[in-house]
Order: C-alpha cells, then sequence, then structure tokens
C-alpha cells in the first residue's frame, strides 16, 4: 500500500497490464474454442471450414431464442443451444462433407464459403441484421485483492476451460475419442483397425456443432448478437495456425498467445492495430512457420 | 471430382469482336440504366478473366481479389489527387501496384497449398480492408475520398456513355491479352501447374517464376479494374472491398466455368445481371448468390459453359 502512495503512476501501469492480461486470457480461451472446433473438423475430415463462424453465430441466435425469446433457464438454455447446434452440425455434415469426400481442397473451401453465406444471409433474413443483446452473465464486478473480475470474465473462462478439459479426457479416455484421433493420423488403417470412419465423421461434427453452440453462447454476452458475429471464426483460425493447426493443445495455446497479444497491441499500440495484429500473425506465421508457433520445424 | 480445364477456343476472338462492336453501336441508343448496368458487367469481365488465370488455369484459389481491386482504385485515385498524374498514368500505376501486391502473395503459395494458401489470402484480404479503413490520413477512412474526373487528352469521361465505352475497350483489350496470354508458353505453364504441380516441375517449369507471375497477373488485372471501378464510384469508400465482394468475385468464374475465358465472360455478364433481376428480392441476394455457388460446386464443377460444350460437343 505505502508502496503505491509512494509509485501511483508504476501501481496503475502494473494494475493496468493485469487489466489487460485478464482481458486477454478471456478473448483468448473464446479463440481457443473457436480454434478447437476448426481443428477437430479439420483432423479428421480434412475440410477447413470456412462456415464455421457461422455456425458460431447460429449458436449464438439459438441462445438467443432459448433465452430471451422463450425465457427458459440458464441450464436448459446450455442444454437446448448445444443440442440445436449439434443438429446444426449434422446437417452440414450431410451438405458439405459427405457429397465432397474425395473433392479437392479447392472445391471444399469454395462449398464450405458458399454455407457460409447461406447461414449469414438467412441469419440476416430470420432475425434481421441489428444487434441483440444477450445478458445471461451478471456483470456485478468480483474483488480480488485490487484487480476487479466482472462475472462475465469469470464465467466465459470457467466454462470455457472446463469444456476444453472434458475434451480432453474424452480424446484421451473414451474408446470412441481414441477412434477419432486414429481417423486423423491414418484413416485407411483406422479403418482395418475396426474403426467406422463414417461414424467418426458422424459424431466429429456433432460435436464441432456443439463446441461452435457453446462459443457462439460464450461470445454473445460480450459482443451482443448480430449476423456478421461469425467473423470470429478468422480469429479462430488465426489462433490454429499459431499452433500449427493440426495440434488441438497448439491451437488451444494459440488461442491465449492471440487474446493476450490483441489485448496488449490494443492499449499499448492502438485500437487499430488491434484489429489487425491476427491478421499479420496468421500470414506471418504461415509464410515463416507454417508448422505453428509451438510446432516442431518442418 | 478431378479439376478439368476447358481450353478455350481458337476462334474466340472473332465473336467477341463482334460483340464488342455491336455493343459499341448500341451503346448511344440505350438508356442510363441498362448502360450502367452493362458498365458494371465490362469491369466484372475483367477482373473475373484476372482471377480465372490465376483459379482457373493455374488451380490457387485466392479469397482477396476485392483487395486488389481496392488497392487498384485507391492507388489510383490518391495518384491522381496527390501527384496530379493523368489518368491513364495512375490507371497503370494502380494495376503495377495491386500486381506487385500480387506477387507478395504469391510468395507463400510457393510453400502452402490448398486450404492453407485459402487462409492467407483471407487474412491479406482483411489486412488490406483494415488499412483502408484506418489509414485516414492516406484513404480517407470510412468517410473516403472523392475520385477526381477522369480525362484523356480533349476526352473527359463525365457522362456515362463516355465511361461505357472506356470500360469496354479495356475490356475487350485485357480479355484479348487473356485468350493470347494461356495459349503461350505461360499459359501452357499455369495449366501445368493445375493438373499437377510435381509433373510440372518434372518437365521443366519453374513453380516459383509462373506461381508468383500468376498471382501478380491475376492482382494486375483486378487494380486495372479498381482503376476504372473508382470512376464509376465517383466517392471511393473501404466498403466495397470486403470478403463478401471477394467472394462474389470466385462465384463468377465458378458459375461461367474454371479454366475458361468465355467461362469467365459469361459467368461476370451473368451475376451482374442477376442483382438487376433481383432488385425485388434484395434481401435474398446474399442467399441467391451463395445457393448457386453451392449448387454449382456441387452438381456442375466445369459451370455453365462447360455444361454448354458438353451438351454440343465441341
Amino acid at each position: 500500500m505505502g508502496r503505491g502512495r509512494i509509485f501511483p503512476s508504476a501501481l496503475f501501469r502494473k494494475e493496468m497490464l493485469i487489466q489487460n492480461l485478464i482481458g486477454g486470457i478471456q478473448a483468448g480461451s473464446l479463440y481457443a474454442l473457436v480454434a478447437l472446433g476448426l481443428i477437430i473438423i479439420f483432423k479428421a475430415t480434412s475440410v477447413l471450414n470456412f462456415a464455421y463462424g457461422e455456425m458460431v453465430m447460429m449458436g449464438a441466435y439459438f441462445s438467443l431464442v432459448f433465452y430471451s425469446f422463450l425465457h427458459l433457464p440458464l441450464p436448459l438454455v446450455f442444454l437446448f443451444a448445444l443440442l440445436s447446434g449439434t443438429l446444426l452440425g449434422l446437417l452440414l455434415e450431410r451438405v458439405i462433407c459427405q457429397p465432397l469426400q474425395r473433392a479437392s481442397p479447392m472445391t471444399i473451401v469454395i462449398a464450405t464459403v458458399a454455407m457460409m453465406g447461406i447461414l449469414k444471409s438467412l441469419a440476416r433474413l430470420i432475425w434481421g441484421p441489428g444487434y441483440y443483446a444477450l445478458p445471461i452473465f451478471t456483470v456485478t464486478p468480483f474483488q480480488f485483492f485490487s484487480l476487479s473480475l466482472s462475472g462475465n470474465t469469470l464465467y466465459t473462462v470457467l466454462i470455457s476451460v472446463s469444456f476444453m478439459g472434458l475434451f480432453y479426457l474424452f480424446f484421451v479416455f473414451t474408446k470412441i475419442g481414441k477412434g477419432m484421433r486414429a481417423t486423423s493420423e491414418n484413416p485407411i488403417a483406422a479403418s482395418l483397425m475396426g474403426v467406422r470412419i463414417p461414424q467418426v465423421f458422424f459424431l466429429t461434427w456433432a460435436i464441432a456443432g456443439a463446441l461452435a453452440a457453446l462459443s457462439g453462447l460464450l461470445i454473445a454476452p460480450l459482443t451482443g448478437v448480430f449476423p456478421d458475429m461469425g467473423n470470429i471464426s478468422v480469429k479462430g483460425f488465426a489462433a490454429g495456425v499459431l499452433g500449427g493447426f493440426g495440434s488441438v493443445p497448439g491451437g488451444i495455446l494459440g488461442g491465449f498467445f492471440l487474446g493476450v497479444a490483441e489485448s496488449l497491441a490494443g492499449s499499448y499500440i492502438s485500437t487499430a492495430f488491434k484489429d489487425v495484429i491476427a491478421f499479420l500473425l496468421l500470414v506471418a506465421v504461415l509464410i515463416f512457420r507454417p508448422t505453428g508457433l509451438f510446432g516442431k520445424q518442418g | 471430382m478431378k479439376w478439368t480445364i476447358l481450353d478455350s477456343h481458337h476462334k474466340i476472338w472473332v465473336p467477341l469482336l463482334l460483340v464488342f462492336i455491336g455493343l459499341a453501336a448500341i451503346a448511344p441508343f440505350l438508356d442510363v440504366y441498362f448502360l450502367y448496368i452493362l458498365t458494371i458487367v465490362c469491369l466484372n469481365v475483367i477482373l473475373a478473366t484476372g482471377l480465372n488465370l490465376l483459379t482457373g488455369y493455374t488451380g490457387q484459389i485466392s479469397l482477396c481479389h476485392s483487395g486488389f481491386l481496392g488497392i487498384g482504385a485507391y492507388s489510383c485515385t490518391i495518384l491522381m489527387i496527390r501527384l496530379h498524374l493523368p489518368y491513364p498514368l495512375a490507371l497503370l500505376a494502380g494495376g503495377l501496384i495491386a500486381g506487385c501486391a500480387g506477387f507478395l502473395v504469391g510468395i507463400p503459395a510457393l510453400r502452402l497449398r490448398g486450404l492453407y494458401l485459402a487462409m492467407v489470402t483471407l487474412g491479406f484480404g482483411e489486412i488490406v480492408h483494415l488499412v483502408f479503413h484506418h489509414w485516414q490520413g492516406l484513404t480517407g477512412g470510412p468517410l473516403g475520398l472523392k475520385v477526381p474526373t477522369a480525362r484523356i487528352g480533349p476526352v473527359v469521361f463525365k457522362s456515362e456513355l463516355s465511361l461505357f465505352y472506356l470500360f469496354l475497350f479495356v475490356a475487350f483489350i485485357f480479355v484479348i491479352l487473356a485468350r493470347n496470354l494461356i495459349q503461350s508458353k505461360i499459359g501452357r505453364a499455369f495449366r501445368s501447374i493445375a493438373y499437377s504441380e510435381i509433373a510440372a516441375q518434372a518437365s521443366g517449369v519453374d513453380l516459383a517464376r509462373y506461381k508468383t507471375l500468376s498471382f501478380a497477373l491475376s492482382a494486375f488485372y483486378a487494380g486495372i479494374a479498381g482503376g476504372l471501378y473508382c470512376q464509376l464510384l465517383k466517392y471511393l469508400s473501404p466498403d466495397p472491398f470486403g470478403l463478401f465482394e471477394s467472394i462474389q468475385y470466385l462465384t463468377m468464374i465458378v458459375l461461367g466455368g474454371m479454366g475458361s475465358i468465355i467461362g469467365s465472360v459469361l459467368g461476370a455478364s451473368l451475376l451482374s445481371i442477376l442483382p438487376e433481376i433481383l432488385r425485388d428480392f434484395k434481401d435474398y441476394q446474399e442467399l441467391i448468390f451463395s445457393l448457386l455457388l453451392m449448387l454449382f460446386i456441387l452438381f456442375m464443377p466445369r459451370g455453365i459453359y462447360g455444361m454448354i460444350r458438353s451438351v454440343f460437343r465441341f
């Protein structure tokens, strides 16, 4: 306390740094969640899903419908939003993934880009171009020593980190999870070992759909719900690329790294830079270290 | 599905010349609205032809073509305002600057393919769009720039008719240029890269050189289109240079026919006229565009021109 009175500016700077770090971690946990969904689909089915951001956006709208229009209690909102996200994921698996299993990467990119446009314009047609607020978490700040944490921050980070933990356990310890990992290593060998590939594809998109809905649900209280909120998927790409885009832990680390980098750049360099840094990192890493910041140099 | 390339006919330039003369002849009798639509068609033909050189012929995807278009438009306008360059010079310089940007984007394409390349081009497009927004000293930010009226010698391009003639002339030149290019050594190198990079390299095609060349050329086309576009817009803002526009250009060549000059012209014309037909359903435009893109890539990946050719077997 005494030091604070002697060096108020230094203390102020330190607190600002900590608040920035916390903001960065909150954004980072969301980026990590988006990257996780993208990477799961990419690893299992080799589809880079440009429509993933729009799945997130649809998840946010589903939560909006259940919470603000139907006034369901929060646990039910979570449950139903995740369920509808899963259904959407399964639908997209049928529309994009199945017909294009043997297609060239370019065809797949174009098809998912088309799906991105379809979902975005559908959302705009159904719910209009405006913003909706989705205040599902309390904003009353919690005091920890000298810094204050909003309920929003706390819940977002807690929920996303615990879901990442759940997925870790799922992939490492369950039979289905192991089958999915085997498929991503080598689909032919996995199918010879008795893994049912179509089932794996189906499950992957279902899980990714649920993850997308969860991300939408957690992002919406921060940004509001609007048709263009799917642009967050570009941040997810950047996060995934930072981690080498093939490794789930890498993508999660990349997400947190990106969130913190953005938050620091936004307050210490300029707010304009905050928007650009994700893309700069994306392009720079792909050019200079395509295996990612944390990957092995290949 | 194998990525097939439709060879353009040797004789395409006879019908093209006829269309060119026909349009030039009837233009003075058209009303302003039709003239405007035809001008947009010419603009999109240039862009789609350029994009087809890259995506259709060389097999490299680009999700940042509206970025190149914007670089051309802003360069041309800024050179005219700041340095008082005459319009033809500014137009050419805008094209060259966009071409340099395309060259830069082409460099990572040497290491990356498919999905990763799509991500780099997406990222680059977003960076360019953000730069237009935030570099207010140069681009005027969201407020925009007023574009000086172009003049070449005694001719001032103010009326719709004069602008249409300018656009038509440039479009004609660039389509013929593309047609000659793909039948040259460069064009053969591009096509061999699209079929198989390994086979191309084994046959002595310098991948690094031709991939970057393809990017640079394609961006040059977009840059020239940008220099023309700013004259049509009169007032330049970052809005028409986003991701959605890039997707639209991709839709044009997928719809018309990948790897075909006539396909680019068909796709660009159709997708420029379609919004006008769907004017009453403005809200549904993006949905219809995206659905078309999806349906064509799933069921008719060779596009309209490919379909016509397989029906008439020529």
